[in-house]
């Protein structure tokens, strides 16, 4: 029996340094010469291979900024400072990028959610939405069973009462959440001021309809439209849509807000 | 001598690992999207089941089987190809990088290629000698290479063609893989074994 042991033990280790010790010369023998630059810029960026930037790992991002000169504020994830330091390394001027914010457009907290069925099904919001949206009458509503919550690499959503509540502290503007919504009411914007007036709902189902079946829609009463002389909001497909481009007087959106009968519009 | 070209035969065509024995899937999904990189990956695949088939034999034959270490066959088959596999990776790296990028992360996956532990079984299985385990190594690579680059002409034409839309992607992949499999199956009267 010990010596069993000891044969298998010896065999193995034998095996294992030879193979080792092959590995090891090749190592040496087929190294590939990297560009120093390439990994310097690696060590720097996040390192969580969110894609946000269009590539497929920070690694491969950090190439071509080297080879082919790409702008290195396609990272939303990296701080301003080693964002700097990759500009110094890679001789690129720029690397300004605005951040981007996901917005559910979806006001209707749990208890404002007229259900018309019980869903005892798969608990994730894909599945829930292939069957006629968890029983919830709105069809655009938002489903919270939180597929961005668990999608967001950074932590930044928590489901709160029936709504993803954002972090913007953790955001990094990445967009998955954007991509995973299988409703699509989460929708990137970029926060350009201090403040982001939205309209927090995304049905586009007649005014009697989201009557119906929600207290806190827009019903396209269009009052928001006619207040703003600036063209602040603008009405199509029975939804009001801000727009973003227009929101540089703060004071002036907030009376408006103030007067919008279901408070649908929304600061963030 | 025409033992031999049996085992080729009957290792690439007849019993072709991927498309008989279903070994080996994931790859041949995977990599069959172009007909450069299905070449590539089958040729590292036939290199790597070669060279394990050789050492295997060897190890098994001269160190496991004298030793009665046979109960270690799994360990030290998995040992001897994850080392292959890290030896073809930095060789490919170095020889030619876009092969490297365009085959990703299958090219370290050839570790769990199933069809590799596959064939180092069956040929302790049907107690080969050391020349048949060589040549039935290299026919199984061969063979796996045939079906990945048939797959991957298939999959290059399908992008023409007016797939029904729930069928997209990986329905049809899989379609076209079982009619791959039927058809080899008509080779199956030629050799038996």
């Amino acid at each position: 029996m010990d010596n069993l042991m000891l044969a298998s033990v010896f065999s193995m280790a034998g095996l294992a340094i030879l193979f080792a010790a092959i590995l090891g010369v090749a190592d040496k023998k087929l190294k590939v010469e990297e560009d120093p630059k390439v990994d310097a810029i690696n060590h720097l960026l996040p390192g969580v291979n969110c894609g946000a930037c269009g590539f497929l790992s920070c690694h491969d991002f950090a190439e071509h900024i080297v080879a082919e000169g790409v702008d290195p504020g396609k990272c939303r994830v990296v701080e301003a400072e080693a964002k700097q330091k990759i500009c110094e390394i890679s001789g690129i001027e720029g690397g300004e990028s605005h951040q981007e914010i996901p917005l559910v457009h979806c006001a209707a907290e749990t208890e404002q959610k007229e259900p018309i069925a019980e869903y005892n099904g798969i608990k994730t919001c894909l599945a829930a939405n292939l069957n006629f949206s968890a029983g919830i009458a709105c069809q655009y509503a938002c489903l919270a069973f939180g597929d961005c919550v668990r999608e967001c690499p950074f932590g930044a959503l928590v489901m709160e009462n029936g709504l993803p509540k954002l972090d913007q502290e953790k955001c990094t503007g990445c967009g998955k959440c954007a991509t995973t919504c299988p409703k699509g009411i989460i929708k990137m914007q970029a926060k350009k001021r201090e403040k982001l007036f939205y309209v927090s709902c995304s049905s586009h189902d007649t005014v009697l309809r989201t009557r119906q079946v929600c207290k806190v829609g827009c019903i396209t009463c269009g009052i928001c439209v006619k207040l703003s002389q600036e063209g602040f909001f603008e009405l199509t497909d029975n939804l009001s849509n801000a727009d973003y481009s227009k929101q540089d007087k703060p004071e002036e959106i907030e009376k408006i807000q103030a007067k919008c009968p279901t408070k649908v519009i929304k600061t963030i | 001598m025409v033992g031999l070209i049996l085992i080729f035969i009957a290792a690439s065509i007849t019993n072709n690992f991927v498309l008989t024995y279903f070994l080996g899937i994931c790859p041949f999904i995977g990599v069959s999207n172009k007909v450069e990189s299905a070449i590539g990956l089958g040729v590292a695949t036939t290199f790597v089941m070669t060279m394990a088939a050789t050492v295997t034999w060897l190890i098994y034959h001269y160190i496991l089987v004298p030793f009665n270490l046979v109960f270690l066959q799994y360990v030290t088959f998995i040992i001897v190809i994850a080392s292959f596999v890290q030896f073809v990776e930095m060789f490919i790296r170095k020889v030619s990088p876009p092969l490297y990028k365009a085959l990703g992360i299958f090219l370290p996956l050839i570790t769990t290629n199933c069809a590799i532990l596959g064939l180092t079984l069956f040929m302790i299985l049907r107690n080969y000698s050391f020349l048949e385990s060589v040549i039935f190594g290299l026919g199984a690579g061969v063979g796996f290479t045939i079906a990945l680059v048939v797959m991957a002409g298939i999959r290059e034409e399908l992008v023409f063609s007016d797939v029904p839309e729930p069928l997209k992607g990986a329905g049809i992949t899989l379609i076209i893989a079982g009619m791959l499999a039927l058809a080899f199956m008509g080779f199956g009267g030629i050799i038996s074994g």
